[in-house]
């Protein structure tokens, strides 16, 4: 078990050096999201879903993975695989960006 | 387990002395009456088919309703909902705290034990036939632990997925937290109680945070943003003897500022934090005239005012989630009934441990331990009399009518008493008689004391044999037969 620390400032728990598009929304729907982008809509469901709120809510990609490890009771290499497979798809859709680490 | 009394009747009523008449009250029935003091005595001494003409419509309400006695629940265990204790930690200093405070554990749950937990309650629905899982986080102060939050919100969303289940997430939470979790609390909770005492002469002096900042303007934004979120926003104010004279004042400013769905009132917990602080718990009187004045300005507002231990609208045997095949789940992977500290209970003499998670998923419940939890709310030898049996069901089982406690009315049951019957005289239309019951202080003293309130109604029992839930939700409205009742005499 891990001490308690504050609650962080700022945007989210830690910097990412991915973000959803501009133009880029979601809704949380009963089982999952429902994305809308530029390129339309599109529903994802779990546990990808809860990879697209870490991310939006800016984790670092380390915690990403280790709490979708947890969400998606996955081992290691499955849940980098889930996570890196969702990435690829949401940037490749124009759902999320790349930023540079400054930003 | 103590020998107690047994409780009264399911076809109990209940009368009690309002001035120069009578509070006629059949909980069970959901039916409530005022009387005069020559119905009063015919209530209670003579058959039914004997009751003049102006008490028929009573006696027909009596009839054709079923009553139906909360009882213990019995069976699979089949929790109400999973509670979720990510840390016993907090970012606040308050100075009231019951869960440890400055000493409180700032661990945080394993993830693994939340996942075990959560998969466990989802499984166990599903084969249940249930279709809502409900899941509620309690403290120290659960954003502290926002990852195991996260991992529990976002696990639970997942197996409701799976096995088809709807879920309600909600928190007891103090409100100092960042933009973006309020951002998360309103897109995945259905309801937040937020901890929050007044106005800042208050608030900052009983919740402030460590080193004794204030943390007035930190709940404000948090209530205002979450004011804003399509979530039910309860907004809790412990009362003390300091605020309780503008308790009016109070809620009128937060209806105002924030428009919550409910706001919700209840009295200091005394303990040694609370006493070194020199805070006082308010006076039981003084508390129920600005408890009912709160209720009415609330509802002004058209919103729900609560001090829980008056929600007389459904019947219940347990105050809290005692009972109720609840499963609290402590950072360490205790399973309990009650969310308070050991300590607390074992003080008492309690046990509320169910049972343990491991982080591998084992779930063990003990049978005997749950039976035990379930039979506790049954066993309140002071309630036997008292005609909130059912609404207040003798509160807290740990501070307030734990085994061997006395039977003789404490603060809390005066107050309960009180703005219950005023609660009660007020679905009567009868707010002139609530002002001046609570104006005469003689009045409000026999009232409060009066016991036992009990009237046998055992001529109308219609009760079924199948044990029922806990918490049973009234059926049709209340019946309200006041007016045929004071003409009597």
């Amino acid at each position: 078990m891990d001490s308690v620390a504050p609650p962080s400032p700022g945007p989210g728990p830690a910097t990412s050096r991915l973000r959803p598009a501009p133009g880029v929304g979601w809704a949380v729907e009963m089982h999952g999201l429902l994305l809308r982008g530029p390129g339309g809509a599109r529903t994802i469901h779990y546990p990808a879903a809860a990879v697209w709120d870490l991310i939006a809510r800016g984790y670092s990609l380390e915690r990403v993975v280790a709490l979708t490890g947890h969400i998606a009771d996955l081992d290691e290499e499955g849940t980098r695989a889930l996570v890196k497979e969702a990435i690829r798809e949401w940037v490749a859709a124009g759902y999320l960006e790349e930023v540079s680490g400054d930003g | 387990m103590q020998s107690l009394r047994a409780a009264p009747p399911a076809s109990a009523g209940y009368l009690l002395p309002v001035l120069h008449r009578w509070l006629f009250h059949a909980p069970l029935h959901g039916i409530a009456a005022l009387v005069n003091t020559e119905s009063a005595a015919i209530l209670r001494a003579d058959a039914p088919e004997a009751w003049p003409a102006v008490l028929h419509p009573l006696r027909a309400a009596l009839s054709a309703a079923v009553p139906a006695a909360p009882r213990p629940l019995e069976g699979d265990v089949c929790p109400s909902f999973l509670g979720i204790i990510p840390t016993r930690g907090c970012n606040l200093g308050c100075v009231y705290c019951n869960f440890g405070g400055p000493t409180a554990s700032r661990e945080r749950m394993d993830p693994r034990v939340a996942v075990a937990a959560v998969d466990w309650m989802a499984k166990r629905l599903h084969e249940a036939g249930r279709e809502l899982f409900q899941i509620h986080f309690f403290g120290g102060e659960p954003f502290v632990a926002p990852e195991v939050v996260d991992v529990v919100v976002h696990r639970a969303r997942y197996m409701a997925a799976r096995y088809g289940l709807r879920t309600y997430v909600d928190a007891s939470t103090n409100g100092v937290f960042d933009e973006a979790r309020c951002r998360f609390v309103g897109d995945y909770f259905g309801g937040v109680v937020l901890s929050f005492d007044g106005f800042p002469e208050h608030h900052d002096r009983t919740r402030p945070g460590k080193n004794g900042r204030p943390t007035f303007e930190a709940v404000a934004r948090t209530a205002r943003r979450l004011a804003q979120m399509p979530l039910d926003l309860c907004i809790r104010v412990c009362v003390t003897q300091d605020s309780v004279a503008r308790l009016e004042e109070i809620t009128d400013w937060m209806c105002t500022e924030f428009s919550p769905a409910v706001v919700n009132f209840e009295t200091l917990t005394p303990g040694e934090l609370a006493t070194a602080a020199g805070l006082r718990v308010p006076d039981p009187y003084e508390f129920a005239a600005h408890c009912v004045g709160a209720y009415r300005v609330a509802e002004s507002h058209g919103i729900r005012a609560v001090y829980s231990a008056a929600e007389h609208e459904r019947v219940r045997l347990s105050f809290c989630p005692v009972g109720t095949d609840a499963l609290i789940v402590s950072l360490d992977g205790r399973v309990s009934a009650c969310y308070l500290l050991p300590e607390d209970w074992r003080m008492r003499g309690l046990d509320m441990d169910l049972g343990s998670i491991s982080p591998d998923g084992g779930m063990r419940l003990d049978r005997d331990a749950v039976a035990r939890a379930r039979r506790l709310p049954a066993e309140k030898p002071r309630c036997d009399g008292c005609f909130c049996r059912w609404s207040c069901a003798g509160g807290c089982h740990v501070n307030q009518t734990y085994p061997g406690s006395s039977d003789a009315y404490t603060d809390f049951c005066i107050q309960t008493r009180l703005v219950t019957a005023c609660l009660l005289l007020r679905e009567l239309g009868q707010e002139e008689l609530v002002d001046e019951l609570l104006a005469h202080g003689g009045a409000l003293r026999a009232l409060a004391g009066h016991a036992p309130d009990t009237v046998d109604l055992g001529w109308c029992t219609h009760e079924g044999s199948t044990p029922a839930a806990v918490r049973q939700p009234r059926g049709a409205g209340r019946s309200l037969v006041a007016d045929g009742m004071t003409l009597l005499g």
